[in-house]
């Protein structure tokens, strides 16, 4: 669970407190570079993201308005904008229709929940895994933000500058298609897979 | 409430985004709803899988490099505000041998006891007097040059207990001895007189040099 830096923290790394803003980087680096790894899968890349997040804070930390959300929103958005850039760099796609497959399909092009990928003995995490790689990159975002951070939808909607409903559905969308992805694994799952499809 | 309705809230209930009374709406349908309960419990099942698994420590190697990266670019945003800002650098760098020119210049050493309010009392400052002289706390051994306040006037001024005032302390020459605070404060030409209402003592300080900031304690006539 991230603990968010306090005020007077905050203003002594602003202020160019050396000891403070290191004490901000040991808070905030495993949920930056968790999600920079998350967004990218590439951690090489996710190191130089993390770093020039906490750069950018040094340069530019008099930017940060506790007014309008905390630190890790703050630093998060700016993680956001470097990721985006990679991802469009890299050609990636960064959302898909509701209705494209692709979606539910694991990185092999076969269903990730399908008995194939059971008798290959893949285990739940690794499923786990392939189905949040298998997510369009703002459905991802939406749920990693919600799920690894604990931001409200208003405080994703703020980061990523998109409505609460949008994210409320993106966040809907990922979660289905992971439930689809885990079906094998969960109670009830043909019932599960069913009410899943039907709904 | 019907499953569709109930269906759209799902996430909202998990994520804890549901007002009070539609929340009790969903989770009374999910309780009477098999199919309803299956969904929900297993978004839920994703939601803490995902929790559990999402965050990635990172790795020890990168720290050195960041926390690096990240002094270089606060030692860069420094010196960048100093160039930015030479009027202000350059003030900060003179400041202390500014007062040492203003007094060359201004010709004084100003008190101001005239302003603050209270009853009015009597305060002699005598020259040779330890109470007037600047006291130095923090470096005991430093040999300075006391540059003494003439007993001239006695000036009427409000009452103060203590009055602490920070000025520049000077020291003539590389090494003065033992008695040449003495004979050199004797050297320095005095001048002291009242302007504004503010008791001055113009000193000629030419040939010393500011060694720190001391405090001059000037104590009252009846607490001598």
């Amino acid at each position: 669970m991230r603990i968010e830096p306090d005020r007077l923290l905050i203003d002594s790394a602003i202020r160019g407190d050396a000891d403070a803003c290191g004490e901000i980087y040991l808070l905030l680096k495993d949920s930056i570079y968790s999600f920079a790894v998350r967004m990218t899968n590439d951690t090489a890349v996710a190191e130089e993201i993390t770093q020039d997040v906490f750069v950018f804070f040094v340069q530019n930390g008099d930017r940060f308005d506790p007014d309008k959300g905390s630190l890790f929103s703050f630093l998060c958005g700016v993680a956001r904008n470097k990721i985006l850039n990679h991802l469009t760099r890299s050609g990636t796609r960064l959302e898909r229709s509701e209705t494209e497959p692709g979606d539910l399909n694991g990185t092999d092009g076969s269903p990730v929940g399908s008995p194939l990928n059971l008798l290959l003995g893949k285990e739940f995490s690794e499923v786990l895994e392939e189905g949040i790689t298998a997510l369009s990159a703002l459905q991802r975002e939406a749920l990693l933000l919600r799920e690894m951070e604990e931001l409200s939808y208003k405080e994703i909607s703020e980061i990523t500058e998109t409505e609460v409903s949008v994210i409320k559905g993106r966040i809907h969308r990922a979660r289905k298609a992971l439930a689809v992805s885990l079906a094998p694994y969960l109670k009830d799952s043909r019932t599960n897979a069913y009410e899943l499809h039907r709904s | 409430m019907n499953c569709t309705e109930v269906r759209e809230n799902l996430d909202s209930l998990i994520d804890s985004e549901l007002d009070a009374s539609t929340r009790i709406n969903v989770l009374a349908h999910i309780e009477a709803c098999a199919g309803c309960r299956i969904e929900y419990e297993n978004l839920r099942t994703v939601s803490k899988s995902v929790k559990r698994n999402a965050v990635i420590e990172t790795p020890k190697a990168l720290d050195p490099r960041i926390l690096a990266a990240m002094n270089t670019a606060l030692e860069e945003k420094k010196e960048a505000a100093k160039r930015d800002r030479p009027g202000l650098f350059v003030f900060g760098r003179l400041a202390f041998g500014g007062a040492l020119l203003a007094l060359l210049i201004v010709g004084g050493l100003a008190f101001q006891l005239g302003r603050l309010s209270a009853e009015p009392a009597e305060v002699s400052v005598r020259p040779g007097s330890r109470d007037a002289y600047l006291t130095d706390d923090r470096a005991p051994a430093t040999k300075i040059i006391e540059v003494p306040i003439v007993e001239e006037k006695i000036v009427r001024v409000p009452q103060i207990k203590e009055r602490i005032v920070t000025r520049t302390v000077f020291r003539c020459g590389e090494d003065p001895g033992e008695n040449e605070t003495a004979s050199i404060s004797g050297d320095v030409p005095l001048q002291s007189y009242v302007r504004d209402g503010e008791y001055l003592t113009r000193a000629d300080l030419e040939g010393f040099q500011p060694v720190s900031e001391m405090k001059l304690n000037i104590m009252r006539r009846d607490e001598e």
